[in-house]
């Protein structure tokens, strides 16, 4: 039964992990809540639906729709954010900006394909291999490894290369990075690319496992923005940490609450951090992002 | 013309609704996305009271007023010291919370099934039975909450709102309290939320939690927006458009679904192209900028 | 720093002051003490502290060691708004005024103790009419001694940048605090602003205030100030009378040359 739990919080964490690290790599470079991130994440999920509606095998279908989902969150930001940011709009400007986003994409996706349940599951509900006393499937082994691979690869962006370089630099501080000869614009577009690129292929994993709806992104991005005020603030890791917090948080409370109350779990874990902790587990104390 | 009434009273209700957060959010500058959790807590501390003491409509009114006060002190205090986004965000797990609350403690709420059975209210000794009847009741509320917020962000507190609205810091060195006139603000601007509740759960006799989601929040916060914060007149414009709006899809023969999908296309852009091009809305004094 | 007349206050005070930010020390071991009725200039390059120490005094900032004193009470810890109800008031070096307010209304908030401020009475209250009417007159009175009531009811974002110095002046001076903190209040001014704003300064000493202002302008120190602090690099490096710190030969090299 354990065993189980941890499994699934594994799962769960995983994808939350890859979700929150999309949305936190836009948070810490771009500075704003993406919230219109989760309308990318549903996007790439039903893009992949359509190519392999279409006949696509689903080799061809996830890289597609993973580009094709970076190009919409590069659009957001040139199209909008980066208008509003020349502008000088404030963070609640961006806020507010990408909460119409996420409206309007997640209607558009309700309008075009309906708001019944689909799915991207070949073949028969499986019951997965037994490991250590819990089942497993071969997607749900996808899914922590892809989510492994991909956080593998994140940390070596960020600590190994240039661009990675440079994209901590903005996140420290845009203005002394602008003064160092960093295109802070284009060090925003390229999180933009990366951020996306993550949330389509959670989305996707999510919709191998399970199923999806036009409704899934709201869900992944109140998961996201939780997991990165508990995570903690500008931190990377503290991200894809906290994206495992609540993936654990959520199965636990499964496990002793009824079901329903897994979302009142995740919810109140937000406002703990944001009364007692606001820069999260592993922000700096002094970016706390409350006032005096 | 029963259409035509029903309309109207939709608008009343959602005059105390915009007039209560434009306090909050035109005059303050602090946006809030849990506006329709409060508005819930006063339809169901309404139904509640209705159904199992007939009680009437002025008690009614306090009580979701005082339920509502309360909640929004216990949510106020803690949170109001963040940062504007960062207090957007906890207003989010706020209304998340609450709509759990609503569609979880079948008990209490009726769960997703939500209450029936709700009374006409009382007022007076009369009931409220017919819609011209509840018209001048909704109306006449609407009124007074509109005069009450109108005289409040006239007079030097009001100035004192918009000082923290424009820069805390500086109304702070001037000696102002902000912590407090926060606080004070967002529980009144709660507590009216809910008398708005009382209003729909005696009008619409029946209550269910998919009245009171984050998407109801946010919709009104749009006819904030749009209409123009911080001038109480414009959100009141901004309800009306939004409210006939959508029923004038209908009428062209929409479904009711790809009405409701349409209708949130139509804000959400519309919220987009304010931020881009006219922050302030239709005729607002202030657009959320820095 | 003693004058000859007999037990001078100290007003304000801090003791072993020090902050940092994200480990570099913008406060080093400050200590200081300003007398009542003195108009203290605080001087120093830019980065040394100075604004840094007029943060921590009005409770914009918490020191991480130190303490800071309002004639005797510590006031260390307090809000922001609690130390300018206890009698200080300051401006700002980015100004920092309601822009999109009138320029009336930017200097009747100044005025403390309001009662129409409070929730009841703003709905509640006759007297709103009174209290707001007495303001007002006072506050045009105000603005006639900066040269503004023509500009009473425009908006504060259309004055020019001098205009908007004076008018944060005239704020403090609404504020009728005995203690006036002022960050840089003739920079970036027209000459002709500067002499209005140093009339105003001086206006405020005869009526018996506490100045400390931060300046980079020496004519201005020296025009107006009577004692003077130095600062460099989050220490304060040299503090007393006028001529006397303005006097000497390392404080002229370094900063005056």
């Amino acid at each position: 039964m354990l065993s189980q739990i941890l499994l699934d919080s594994l799962i769960a964490g995983s994808i939350y992990a890859l979700v929150a690290l999309g949305f936190g790599l836009v948070y810490s470079t771009a500075g704003f809540f993406h919230f219109a991130h989760g309308a990318v994440y549903a996007a790439g999920a039903y893009l992949v639906f359509s190519a392999w509606s279409a006949g696509l095998s689903l080799y061809f279908a996830v890289p597609l729709a993973i580009v094709g989902g970076m190009l919409i969150g590069m659009l957001m930001e040139i199209g909008i954010y980066r208008p509003l940011r020349r502008k000088r709009a404030s963070n609640l400007t961006l806020l507010i900006a990408s909460l119409g986003m996420f409206i309007v994409g997640q209607n558009l996706i309700s309008l075009i394909f309906g708001d019944d349940t689909k799915t991207l599951r070949t073949g028969l509900v499986s019951e997965g291999i037994p490991i250590l006393g819990a089942r497993l499937t071969k997607v749900q082994l996808g899914i922590i490894t892809s989510s492994v691979l991909l956080i593998g690869c994140c940390w070596f962006l960020l600590k190994k290369t240039k661009i990675g370089r440079a994209m901590r630099a903005v996140a420290d501080d845009p203005q002394l990075a602008a003064i160092r000869g960093i295109n802070v614009d284009r060090v925003i577009l390229f999180a933009f690319a990366v951020g996306s690129a993550l949330g389509v292929t959670a989305a996707t994993l999510v919709a191998l496992d399970s199923d999806m709806t036009p409704m899934m992104g709201f869900y992944a991005l109140l998961v996201a923005v939780v997991a990165v005020i508990a995570g903690g603030i500008g931190s990377i890791p503290g991200a894809a940490l906290g994206g495992l917090l609540i993936g654990a948080a959520e199965q636990l409370g499964a496990w002793r609450l009824p079901t329903e109350w897994q979302q009142t779990i995740v919810f109140s874990i937000l406002i703990l951090f944001l009364t007692f902790r606001p820069q999260g587990f592993l922000g700096r104390s002094f970016d706390k992002p409350g006032t005096w | 013309m029963e259409y035509i009434l029903h309309l109207l009273i939709m608008i009343a209700i959602y005059t105390i609704l915009v007039v209560s957060l434009d306090l909050i959010a035109g005059y303050t500058g602090l946006l809030s996305i849990a506006h329709a959790a409060f508005y819930g807590i006063g339809a169901y501390v309404t139904a509640l009271l209705s159904i199992h003491f007939r009680t009437q409509l002025p008690l009614n009114v306090m009580a979701s007023a005082i339920v509502a006060a309360f909640l929004g002190v216990i949510f106020a205090v803690p949170l109001l010291r963040l940062r504007d986004d960062y207090f957007v965000v906890a207003t989010l797990g706020f209304q998340m919370i609450l709509y759990n609350i609503f569609n979880n403690w079948v008990g209490l709420t009726g769960g997703p099934l939500g209450l029936p059975g709700i009374p006409k209210a009382i007022l007076l000794g009369t009931r409220i039975d017919t819609s011209p009847k509840f018209l001048i009741v909704a109306a006449g509320l609407a009124l007074m909450v509109y005069f009450v917020v109108r005289r409040l962000v006239r007079s030097p507190y009001g100035r004192v709102l918009k000082a923290i609205r424009e820069d805390e810091r500086f109304a702070q060195a001037l000696g102002k309290n902000v912590r407090w006139y926060k606080v004070q603000v967002f529980v009144v601007g709660s507590a009216l939320a809910a008398i708005a509740g009382c209003l729909y759960a005696h009008y619409t006799t029946f209550i269910d939690p998919t009245s009171f989601t984050v998407r109801e929040s946010i919709l009104i916060t749009s006819m904030v927006i749009l209409g123009g914060a911080g001038s109480l007149r414009g959100p009141i414009l901004g309800a009306v458009m939004l409210t006939v709006f959508p029923e004038l899809l209908r009428f062209i023969g929409f479904q009711s679904s790809v009405a409701a999908n349409l209708r949130q296309v139509l804000y959400g852009s519309l919220l987009v192209l304010a931020m881009l091009y006219r922050p302030h809305g239709l005729m607002g004094e202030f657009g959320f900028e820095k | 720093m003693k004058s000859d007349s007999a037990a001078t206050k100290i007003v304000i005070s801090g003791k072993n002051l020090r902050k940092a930010f994200d480990g570099v020390i913008a406060i080093d071991d400050v200590s200081f003490g300003i007398e009542e009725g003195t108009v203290t200039a605080l001087i120093g390059p830019n980065g040394s502290g100075k604004t840094t120490l007029l943060d921590l005094v009005t409770g914009f900032l918490s020191p991480d060691r130190g303490e800071i004193y309002l004639c005797d009470q510590k006031i260390t810890a307090l809000p922001p708004h609690e130390i300018a109800g206890l009698g200080v008031s300051r401006t700002f070096q980015d100004l920092r005024l309601l822009n999109r307010l009138s320029v009336l209304d930017n200097v009747l908030l100044a005025y403390p103790n309001q009662r129409n401020e409070l929730f009841l009475n703003a709905l509640f209250s006759n007297s709103i009419q009174r209290e707001e009417a007495r303001n007002r007159e006072a506050a045009f009175q105000l603005l006639e001694s900066g040269g503004l009531s023509y500009k009473a009811d425009d908006l504060t974002g259309s004055l020019s940048y001098g205009q908007q110095k004076v008018l944060s002046l005239v704020c403090c001076l609404a504020t009728s605090k005995k203690i006036v903190l002022l960050d840089e209040p003739v920079a970036g001014v027209s000459p002709e602003m500067s002499a209005k704003i140093i009339e105003l300064l001086l206006a405020m000493k005869a009526g018996a205030k506490t100045i400390v202002l931060v300046e980079h302008d020496i004519q201005a120190v020296r025009k107006a100030a009577d004692q003077v602090l130095v600062m460099d690099d989050g220490r304060v490096i040299a503090a007393g009378l006028k001529e006397e710190v303005l006097g000497r030969p390392e404080i002229i090299e370094a900063y005056l040359t």
